[in-house]
């Protein structure tokens, strides 16, 4: 019985030998990542893949439209259930710009002694000067006193609810089979003035042309 | 020699895995020998980043590391792509699982635990959160008759150590939760056909999409058939039994599936009907007769409603319904030596119907404490035993119910410890009540380094067929009054992400089992009765090693050691493997077009009852699968038992055999088209 024993044992050290190696040749991805790591990956991959508004000259439109200089505003609203947050989005670049990070209040912190919260964000004006807003799941119950006041501006808005796109928002994050996937409103994309490229479009999950906040004089 | 053979067989898989690096196909690929952190991923790197977390371990989403228990999670993806049958097959690939399979029912052991003739009562079966394991026996099915077709299970959780003091009743040794798949991963119809060795056919219709924003719909029916293999056993070769020779190995199921989701309410129905012929001639039945065969239906119907209170309260709460039939027929001789045959066919049957609720609060009262609290009833509406032959010789119609209350604080003093407290009191009809504990401390060492040390009570309650089966004073008289066994369990876990691929982890673990439920011969009548009598310990360890890489190869490497016995004599349990090493490989062979599965496991020899071992054996399992480019059809081709080797499970009381031989290589083509 004992003889037996050797013949699997060094199979499975062979075994842990290979996989090991097969580590050293490949490429990264670390086993968990947490889920507001990645979304904020994806969130820095929108900023990329999108043209006009405050996100660079837009084909057709000259060059000096956009100061290089001015950072990009990522606004997020409520607060990210993770510890880390978005903090990975910190001192990166996109298209030239360094990306700076703003914290607004979520509705549920501006509760009043009688458990009132407002019905307009005493902010934003602050928001509307964002170019991309992350919308938290905190702030599901009040994104009917959000998203209609932002419905003109160009502003990338993203979230992370169901139900996020028929409000008004522009991406919405799902998770299928524990990877991060994206939906895409394109009524909220031209109401903001925003050309999503097509590279970023045909990976999207879900596309839709007519959300909740469409009114019959919009293109 | 096979060995060598199958290193070679990992060798060339593995290959293109490296070699699947070289060429890249999208923007932002082209780092060889540098590691990528997430920002430097394009986006279709980043939608292949798996994120984990798991349900079962504190009820609530928990990150891996986080969880207070070892944990194992299978997902669909690698369900399809290392070519699982059942949900047996799935278990078995878990460290420190094996399974035992008497060719009418799956079995699954852990940790050194697996009795014969015990009906696995001391794992948890779950399917979305709901209780499988049926209220006349306790038997969780893992085999055919397991009512979610494998093909729809979403995910598997597989939670190590006792789970008693957040769910009822059996979580004993590993508390193993199915999710089920939602109707937005399908978007449409899927069909699907499978043909296999030994005549067997498997077809599915499926039919799954979301509606608007909140609404998603899943219903699926499947059936398969499988005439089974000429089996022959040497215990019955002889002229009058055909010389050993029988085809009786037939199964057949039907299911059907269903679940919606609307919102945060969503409801799932499954049902599995399944006939078995059971080959073996057990209880003396006689050998090769076609009508010696078990049937089983398991039906559930359960709600789940959750919904977030506000930012920082969530109520969870379900509702089920479940159904089980078991009907086994078993023709015997009666007629004395010599005499002409007196055919009699005895039947037992088990009837159990219950209904299971709980309603759960979890929360943050205070700044770094969140808490669970919950309660649970279960009402047994019956759960019914009846045996007869020529004349009903039982028929044992009963009722009860139990309820339970739980609390547990998970409280982190600093971002780098958890403090995890539970106690869970329940209450049964049968025993009255039973208070269990859990603790555990969870500590981040170091960034990459966890450490977690716990220690757990759990109970398993004396079911119905225990508490009143007899056969009229034959051979065996009902008990009425047995306690529950009990277990306590001490574990210690060291978790290490080794890169940015790699992470492993090493446990140790002690458990006693007490007052462990056992038939006895009473000296008084000579009679078979259950009673609270057997102590088991076991000392173990278990090692793992998990690789995931973004090509899509995964990885896992795992060896357990578990020193179990028996508590009273000291001698080794029986059905206790002593060692078992398991390697689990996808290799991408063609980026997003083909995919190899590798599984090699080994299984050190076993006692069987008859004092003797069975021999230690290696099987290999290779399955690939092709999905073509609009990912609508997929192939997949397996091979089972790749090498033809020859092994055996050990046989249990009612069988002749002190061991069961297994099948040789099998085949499976499998083929399923997405409209």
């Amino acid at each position: 019985m004992r003889k037996r024993l050797h013949n699997p044992i060094f199979a499975l050290l062979a075994s842990v030998v290979l996989v090991c190696s097969m580590g050293r040749l490949s490429h990264a991805e670390s086993p968990p990542k947490t889920e507001y790591q990645v979304k904020a990956a994806f969130l820095f991959n929108f900023m990329k893949f999108t043209d006009g508004g405050r996100f660079g000259p837009a084909e057709g439109q000259d060059q000096t439209a956009v100061d290089p200089n001015k950072p990009v505003i990522i606004g997020i609203l409520g607060k990210i259930p993770s510890k880390e947050g978005f903090d990975g989005l910190l001192g990166k670049e996109v298209k030239g710009r360094p990306v700076v990070v703003r914290q607004f209040k979520s509705f549920d912190e501006m509760e009043d002694s009688e458990g009132k919260t407002p019905q307009r964000h005493p902010d934003l004006d602050e928001i509307r000067n964002c170019h991309v807003l992350f919308i938290c799941p905190s702030e599901k119950p009040f994104l009917s006193r959000v998203l209609p006041h932002l419905r003109n501006d160009p502003i990338l808005i993203v979230g992370d609810v169901p139900g996020f796109l028929q409000a008004g928002g522009t991406i919405n994050f799902v998770i299928e089979e524990k990877k991060v996937r994206f939906e895409v409103n394109l009524a909220a994309a031209a109401r903001a003035k925003l050309q999503m490229r097509s590279s970023l479009l045909r990976l999207a999950v879900r596309i839709i042309e007519h959300d909740g906040l469409e009114e019959p004089n919009d293109k | 020699m096979k060995i060598l053979l199958f290193q070679i067989v990992v060798l060339s898989l593995s290959l293109p895995a490296w070699a699947g690096r070289t060429a890249p196909e999208h923007a932002g690929a082209d780092k060889p020998a540098a590691e990528k952190d997430l920002f430097e991923m394009s986006i279709e790197e980043l939608m292949d980043v798996s994120i984990d977390t798991v349900y079962g371990a504190s009820k609530y989403a928990q990150k891996l590391s986080d969880a207070p228990a070892s944990v194992t999670i299978i997902t669909a993806d690698e369900i399809r792509k290392y070519g699982y049958r059942t949900l047996a097959e799935v278990l078995r690939s878990a460290p420190g699982f094996y399974i035992n399979y008497d060719r009418n029912y799956h079995y699954v052991g852990t940790r050194g635990f697996r009795r014969p003739g015990d009906y696995d009562t001391r794992i948890l079966l779950l399917v979305n959160g709901h209780r499988i394991n049926e209220n006349v026996g306790d038997s969780p099915s893992f085999g055919a008759q397991f009512p979610v077709d494998i093909d729809l299970i979403e995910r598997v959780e597989i939670i190590r150590g006792p789970g008693a003091s957040l769910y009822i009743s059996n979580a004993m040794l590993a508390v193993v939760n199915v999710i089920t798949k939602q109707g937005a991963s399908l978007q449409g119809l899927e069909l699907s056909g499978e043909a296999a060795s030994f005549d067997t056919y498997k077809g599915r219709v499926t039919y799954g999409d979301r509606f608007g924003e909140d609404f998603e719909l899943l219903l699926s029916a499947s059936t398969y058939d499988s005439q089974g293999p000429e089996l022959h056993f040497a215990e019955f070769d002889t002229p009058e039994t055909n010389h050993g020779w029988t085809d009786n190995d037939d199964d057949q199921f039907d299911n059907v599936f269903a679940h919606a989701s609307w919102g945060n309410l969503s409801l799932v129905m499954a049902h599995t009907g399944r006939e078995k012929g059971v080959p073996t001639a057990p209880w003396d039945t006689v050998f090769g007769d076609p009508r010696t065969r078990t049937w089983d239906d398991t039906t559930l119907v359960g709600l789940n409603y959750s919904r977030g209170l506000s930012e920082n309260w969530t109520v969870n709460s379900r509702l089920a319904y479940g159904q089980y039939d078991y009907h086994g027929q078993w023709v015997s001789d009666r007629a004395d030596e010599g005499e002409d045959p007196y055919i009699v066919i005895d039947h037992d049957e088990w009837r159990g119907r219950w209904w299971d609720g709980e309603l759960q609060l979890i929360g943050r009262p205070l700044d770094r404490h969140t808490v669970m609290a919950g309660t649970e009833v279960r009402y047994n509406a019956r759960q019914d035993l009846r045996a007869w032959d020529e004349e009903i010789y039982l028929d044992d119609s009963g009722c009860s119910d139990n309820w339970g209350i739980y609390f547990q604080d998970e409280f982190r003093p600093t971002e780098k410890l958890a403090l995890v407290g539970g106690l869970r009191h329940d209450l049964y009809d049968s025993f009255g009540g039973t208070t269990n504990p859990r603790l555990a401390v969870i500590y981040d060492i170091l960034d990459k380094t966890t450490l977690k040390l716990l220690y757990g009570h759990a109970f398993r309650a004396p079911n119905a067929y225990e508490l009143y089966y007899h056969d009229g004073g034959y051979t065996q008289k009902a008990s009425l009054d047995l306690d529950p066994e009990t277990i306590k369990t001490y574990e210690i876990i060291v978790e290490q992400e080794l890169s940015r691929q790699l992470s492993a982890s090493a446990s140790g673990f002690h458990y006693a089992m007490d007052d462990l439920i056992s038939q006895y011969v009473d000296p008084a009548d000579g009679l078979l009765v259950f009673k609270n009598l057997d102590k088991a310990e076991a000392t173990g360890l278990e090692l793992t090693l998990l690789g995931r890489w973004h090509n899509g190869a995964t990885s896992r490497v795992s060896y357990s050691y578990v020193d179990a016995e028996d508590g009273t004599t000291g001698e080794t349990l029986v059905d206790s493997p002593r060692h078992l090493a398991k390697l689990n490989v996808i290799a991408p062979l063609v980026q997003e077009r083909l995919f190899g599965g590798l599984e090699v496991l080994y299984d050190s020899n076993v006692k069987t009852l008859g004092a003797g071992y069975t021999d230690d054996f290696a099987l290999t399992n290779v399955t690939l699968t092709y999905v073509s480019a609009s990912r609508r059809l997929e192939v997949s081709a397996g091979l089972y038992n790749l090498f033809d080797t020859s092994y055996a499970y050990p046989g249990f009381g009612e069988h002749v055999q002190d061991e069961i031989e297994q099948d040789g290589r099998m085949f499976r083509v499998k083929l399923t088209y997405r409209f």
